[in-house]
Order: C-alpha cells, then sequence, then structure tokens
C-alpha cells in the first residue's frame, strides 16, 4: 500500500496546513473519502517532489526518465486509490489540476497516463507546478 | 491476528515512507535557517482500533547546518 493510499485511509476529516517560515505552502482537507490538496507554493511544491523523488535532473535524458518514474509512480497510487474508493485532488490557484482515485473521469489523457485513475483538469496548471 | 500484524506492518512502512520525505525535504532546507509547521485543524484519523482527533500544531526547526570543511 502507498503513502498516499495509506493517509486516504487513516484520514477521516478535518484540515492539515504546513507552512515554511511562517507562508502556508500547502493545505490538505480531507471529508468523506476526498482529499483535497491545495498548492500554495509553488516553489515548495517543486522542491518536495524533487526531494521525494530523490533524484538529480541532469540533462534531458535523465529528465525524461523522472518524468516517466514518475509517471509510472502516480498510476500506481491512482489505481490504488481507485479500488480503496478514495479521491485525491490537488489544487493550485483555486482550480482543480489534477483528480485521482475512484472519481477521476478522464477524456483524452488516459492516453497520455495509461490509466482512467488519472484525470488532468488543468494541463497548464499541472506543468505550472512541474509534477 | 493476521490482519491486525499486516496493517501494523503498513502502518510501519508508512511511517517510514512520510519519515524519508520529511527528511529529504528538511534536507533541502537545512542551511537555510527555515522551519516547517504543521498546523492540524480537527483532524480526524483512523487506524483500526487507534482512533483520534488532532487540533494544534507542531514546529520542526531546521538548524543552520554546512558540511565540515577539510
Amino acid at each position: 500500500m502507498s503513502l498516499v493510499t495509506a493517509l486516504g485511509e487513516m484520514l477521516k476529516s478535518g484540515k492539515v496546513t504546513i507552512s515554511v517560515n511562517n507562508i502556508d505552502a500547502v493545505e490538505v482537507k480531507a471529508e468523506n473519502k476526498k482529499i483535497n490538496i491545495s498548492a500554495l507554493d509553488k516553489n515548495f511544491v517543486k522542491e518536495t517532489l524533487s526531494a521525494a523523488s530523490n533524484k538529480k535532473s541532469n540533462g534531458i535524458l535523465s529528465q525524461v526518465n523522472s518524468a516517466r518514474n514518475n509517471l509510472s509512480m502516480l498510476k500506481d497510487v491512482a489505481e490504488e486509490l481507485s479500488d480503496s474508493g478514495l479521491t485525491v485532488t490537488l489544487s493550485y490557484k483555486g482550480d482543480v489540476v489534477v483528480t485521482m482515485g475512484s472519481e477521476a473521469k478522464p477524456k483524452l489523457s488516459s492516453i497520455l497516463t495509461g490509466t482512467k485513475a488519472i484525470e488532468i483538469n488543468s494541463p497548464r496548471k499541472l506543468v505550472e507546478l512541474g509534477v | 491476528m493476521e490482519k491486525k500484524e499486516r496493517s501494523s506492518k503498513a502502518l510501519e512502512k508508512t511511517g517510514h515512507e512520510m519519515a524519508d520525505t520529511v527528511l529529504a525535504v528538511m534536507d533541502k532546507l537545512a542551511g537555510k535557517e527555515s522551519d516547517i509547521k504543521l498546523s492540524f485543524e480537527d483532524l480526524t484519523l483512523d487506524v483500526g482500533a487507534f482512533k483520534a482527533k488532532l487540533n494544534g500544531s507542531v514546529v520542526l526547526d531546521i538548524v543552520y547546518s554546512k558540511e565540515a570543511t577539510a
């Protein structure tokens, strides 16, 4: 079971705010098997993702490999979420960027991601966040 | 019993993964005299027999550090 799915099953309701140097960076809200992660500080999200994946992206080839690994990891997580009946959404500046899990209804993005458990709601903001 | 063991192992793995992620973020912030604050608001957790409601905050102070030079 992945970290996201385990946390999704553990969190029943409520809100967690992560702030760095008194600046709100991420807000997580949970309710009825739905978890919304709001990215408030773009740089923090980017740095956390790069730190979590623990890879230095030097050169185009390693960046492509890193993106492929991230997508593969996200696909596994999203399918696990879907099987558990959980939905995780990532929002930025008030708009939903990605929906993962049971409530994802992808259209064309399933061709790109190779799964029906990931819906890309705003490709532009997804690129902006560097996911 | 087996189910309890499995959930305990899953919880242990989750804890390790979370700690690794926090450690990686702290590593990034080291040397910048930063702090990370986690604020909880009516956060309800349910892990089988363990149920909890959290309110309040936890602050992780990242102290200044740099590599030793020879």
